[in-house]
């Protein structure tokens, strides 16, 4: 509570600093104030590359054409960015192998032809003023450019270099589709439009950071959805006053509601039946252009433990493996605490045999227990970060380094005990099991030590409740983010993940309007039963 | 920035804060007695002793303290065979208290006592008494009241500094030993808290397990050789091995113990299948006491020795008359040496305080001397389903040609 008033008071001062970015927000714009198109080329093309300050990868290409080349034109691309067999091919030659059967022709009657007749391309834009020809060029489309006509063609021939669909290697599966979102924002909406084949799932267009231009899409399902979501989603971020977005990471800093707390309230993920699957739970999916991280809101404290693989394979086992999950959380918060509190406080609490062997190892190393766990588990956050970043060969050669090198010489050189290692080694690859929430962890368990290697036990406890108290307080998107595991009618899918079928509703707190997923809450056990009914279909899905 | 900061949190939040941030400290002190003690900082107890001080009318508090050592590093040079596995402390004092405040200024490190596994008396003390010197356990937090006691034969530092081959320390050979006794009858398992109660009982006469150290070549061995018999917290006289079997017989709910028949005919080894004895306390006119006690249940054949040329059918009846007779008597002797020692171990005046309590009003005072005139009948019952793998042993009739 404390903690939350102090957040509150810097939050306040810092937007109290930013007043006056307000003022300087439109200067960036400058590219605006170039003006609309004129009737001469040699000018409009003058003023393109004062635009573009002359800039190396512009590439202009002056050409003549029509049935006796009366007509001059020029087309503008960036280099690397429009394909350039799109260019030579549908947009060159079909113009300039263009024999015009009619009479003379007015200026503004070329283009209209040009883009209805002769241009081989699905995409074509006539555009009146420089900054919308610029932009077009700067999104990797051709402008084409006639003498003596005000408006310019725009046509589309993206066609840069991009990473292919490719298996997602911060979330690999056993079973489930292996293909991951890439860093091009159309593939990824298609890439999530192929999973749900239904119109009324919506894409929403916004374009972030005064510098960058970044395309963000908004994805929703119409009438599963909270409008109200949506629209917070919409506002936070077309609101966001920011000059570059580089990654999904920027916005969801910027529009989450506990910008402070150690957990994300923002889940993300590289997998497009992720992605799919949370927006037919009636979730918005925000695609950042550039990255392969898809941002899904409102986010859950139970998603966390939530896998794909989850329900694609058998129930119990799911339900098992979340239950195990949770388990593995509770341990890599709370087990160096426990085993400090155990050992420096309550000793009587273990059994005999246990403390001897515990005192064995404990005889002559030199740091009290509280820091002989800090110490290895600030050397395992270092091996792990030095593992994360360094090509994959040398960083399995770290973590042997660490995991026997380290391990075995601190324990018989007598500076750390054998039972802090195993305690240290089952916090670190428990924290495995929820990688989602790995950075918070990593924290609390920090704080939930020092607590109990001052109060022991009660100050593990009451590092608990804390931690429940703060965790109930915190929302996504107005919805509560601990909200999985009140006692609801959602409960089917949160710590035991009970059968498909059995699932006929939508979750309660996050999806409004359709909230049907199968009509019956009838189990699959009849074997002739398909013909008879067909309880597959969802409530308003009429089409 | 932090200056700005301030100015925005005026006195009023100034004092919230600081009223929240007392309040989170006194919490603290609510969470009862805590203290952080480091293992290698600790000797933890698993036995103490009580003596008598030689040459004078003080006690001898000796602790046993488990021994722990690192494994690693330099333990290779220093660590010889001859090691003791555990150390002793002693002092002498007026109490056990006083002793063991004693003991805090010659000791490196702080006593723990939660892990206590026994507490030992000897004989000799026991003979004085022991009320005087019980206060200690009853008031003490760290010491638990479930450590099983015991009477020593002997001195209790020779038993405490015994070097056993399998366990780390006498202590914590004691508390196994008692366990795995508990699993024959629970009526082994003394602790300090039946101890407690049963003193704080007039009538009841409290038995604690009698242990003695005896060597052997060169080992050095604990063994239980019976009970000690308490009457108002003084040891009057101790039960034997085969009396205190006749003490769990007459309690009843015995788990499995071995009962040894023998007669002219041969010698037998039963094991107890199950065996409950039922208690009837009755009241005669003229004052005194009847109890009746009947013992029903299974043997099984342990062991056969002997009954030459008899076939299997002849034997078994046999053994079951050798059974019964082997159990009442058994149960009748003990009871007699109770009967002498006017203590009554088997809490008979309980039951008499409970079922009439107008009458034990009465009786109360002079309950010793109707216990020693108490009218016991024993009835036995005893089947013999089980004889383990064979039926027959090699020495019957029937071995050569009938194998079963």
């Amino acid at each position: 509570m404390l903690i939350e008033f102090i957040l509150r008071k810097l939050r306040f001062l810092l937007d109290g600093n930013n007043s006056s970015y307000y003022q300087t927000e439109h200067k960036d714009r400058t590219y605006t104030s170039v003006g609309d198109i004129g009737n001469n080329l040699d000018e409009n093309l003058c003023s393109l590359k004062k635009l573009f300050v002359n800039s190396s990868d512009l590439k202009i290409h002056k050409f003549k054409f029509g049935g006796g080349y009366e007509f001059s034109g020029a087309v503008a691309f960036i280099d690397g960015l429009a394909s350039s067999s799109t260019v030579t091919e549908a947009i060159l030659r079909p113009i300039i192998e263009w024999q015009p059967e009619e009479g003379p022709l007015s200026m503004r009657e070329i283009a209209d032809i040009l883009s209805e007749s002769v241009l081989w391309a699905g995409e074509v834009e006539k555009v009146s003023t420089m900054s919308k020809l610029a932009g077009g060029c700067l999104s990797g489309d051709t402008a084409i450019l006639i003498d003596g006509c005000c408006h310019a063609l725009v046509v589309n021939s993206k066609g840069w270099d991009k990473r292919s669909v490719a298996e997602p290697e911060s979330e690999t599966v056993v079973r489930g589709p292996r293909e991951g979102f890439t860093e091009n924002l159309r593939t990824n909406t298609a890439l999530i439009r192929r999973k749900i084949k239904n119109p009324k799932l919506r894409t929403e267009m916004l374009t972030v950071g005064r510098k960058t231009q970044t395309d963000i899409c908004l994805m929703y399902l119409d009438g599963v959805a909270d409008e109200k979501v949506v629209e917070k989603v919409k506002y936070r971020i077309s609101n966001l006053k920011v000059d570059s977005i580089l990654e999904s990471g920027y916005i969801e800093e910027y529009i989450e509601d506990a910008p402070f707390s150690p957990f994300a309230t923002i889940g993300s993920t590289e997998k497009p039946d992720v992605v799919a699957g949370r927006l037919l739970e009636g979730r918005v999916a925000i695609v950042v252009d550039g990255t392969p991280f898809v941002l899904t809101v409102p986010m859950l404290f139970i998603e966390i433990f939530q896998t794909t693989e989850d329900y694609y394979t058998r129930p119990l086992y799911a339900s098992i493996m979340r239950m195990l999950r949770m388990t593995a959380y509770f341990i890599t918060i709370f087990a160096p605490a426990i085993y400090i509190s155990l050992t420096a406080f309550h000793q009587e609490l273990l059994p005999t045999t246990l403390l001897f062997t515990i005192a064995n190892a404990r005889e002559g190393t030199p740091f009290p227990v509280f820091l002989e766990i800090l110490i290895m588990i600030f050397s395992y956050e270092i091996l792990r970060e030095a593992g994360i970043r360094l090509p994959r060969a040398v960083g399995q050669a770290v973590s042997i380094v660490g995991a026997l090198i380290m391990g075995e010489a601190a324990t018989s050189a007598g500076l750390v005990g054998a039972p802090v290692v195993i305690t240290v080694a089952l916090t670190a690859v428990s924290s495995f099991l929820v990688p989602m929430q790995n950075e918070s962890a990593s924290i609390i368990r920090i704080l939930i030590m020092i607590l109990s290697s001052i109060l022991g036990l009660y100050g593990v406890a009451m590092g608990f409740l804390a931690l429940l108290l703060y965790l109930g307080s915190l929302t996504s998107f107005g919805i509560d983010f601990f909200a999985g595991f009140a006692w609801t009618r959602n409960l089917q899918d949160s710590a035991v993940r009970m059968p498909l079928w059995t699932m006929v509703k939508r979750p309660a707190n996050i999806a409004r309007g359709d909230m049907t997923r199968r009509r019956f809450f009838v189990p699959p056990l009849r074997p002739y039963a398909a013909e008879e009914e067909d309880d597959s279909e969802g409530g308003e899905d009429v089409e | 920035m932090i200056r700005k900061a301030v100015k925005m949190l005026n006195r009023q939040r100034l004092s919230l804060i600081a009223t929240v941030l007392l309040a989170s400290l006194l919490i603290t002190l609510l969470s009862g007695c805590w203290d952080n003690r480091e293992l290698d900082s600790l000797f933890i107890v698993t036995g103490i002793a009580l003596d008598k001080a030689p040459d004078s009318d003080l006690i001898t508090v000796t602790l046993q303290i488990g021994k722990t050592e690192s494994k690693t590093g330099a333990s290779s040079e220093s660590g010889s065979q001859e090691d003791k596995n555990a150390i002793i402390l002693k002092a002498s004092g007026r109490t056990p208290l006083h002793g063991i405040k004693r003991l805090n200024f010659n000791s490196s490190r702080s006593l723990f006592y939660e892990h206590n596994q026994a507490v030992l008396f000897s004989s000799e003390l026991a003979r004085e008494g022991l009320k005087e010197y019980l206060d200690f356990f009853l008031r003490d937090y760290e010491s638990r009241m479930e450590v099983p006691v015991f009477v020593t034969d002997g001195p209790t530092d020779r038993i405490l500094a015994v070097d056993l081959e399998q366990e780390q320390s006498a202590g914590m050979y004691l508390a196994r030993v008692i366990q795995d006794l508990s699993k024959l009858s629970p009526y082994y398992k003394v602790r300090m808290l039946d101890f407690l109660s049963r003193t704080r009982e007039e009538t009841v006469s409290a038995l604690i397990p009698m242990v003695a150290a005896y060597d052997e070549e060169d080992l050095q061995k604990l063994q239980i050789c019976g009970m000690a018999i308490f009457k108002d917290g003084k040891m009057l006289d101790s039960l034997n091995n085969y009396e205190t079997l006749g003490y769990i017989l007459a309690m009843g709910d015995v788990k499995l113990i071995g009962i040894e028949a023998q007669s002219e005919k041969g010698h037998v080894i039963f094991n107890t299948i199950n065996l409950d004895t039922k208690r009837d306390v009755k009241l005669r006119q003229d004052g005194g006491v009847q109890v009746k006690l009947s013992v029903e249940g299974a043997l099984g054949i342990g062991e056969l020795k002997g009954f030459n040329g008899m076939d299997f059918p002849k034997v078994i009846p046999e053994l079951t008359k050798m059974a019964e007779e082997r159990i009442k008597e058994q149960i009748a002797e003990t009871f007699e040496k109770a009967k002498s020692l006017e203590a009554d171990i088997y809490a008979i005046g309980s039951e008499i305080h409970r079922k009439h309590p107008k009458k034990w009003e009465q009786m109360k005072s002079s309950w010793g001397s109707v216990f020693s005139n108490i009218d016991l009948t024993v009835d036995v019952k005893v089947e013999i389903p089980e004889t383990g793998k064979s039926m027959i042993s090699l020495e019957m009739e029937g071995a050569s040609h009938e194998d079963r």
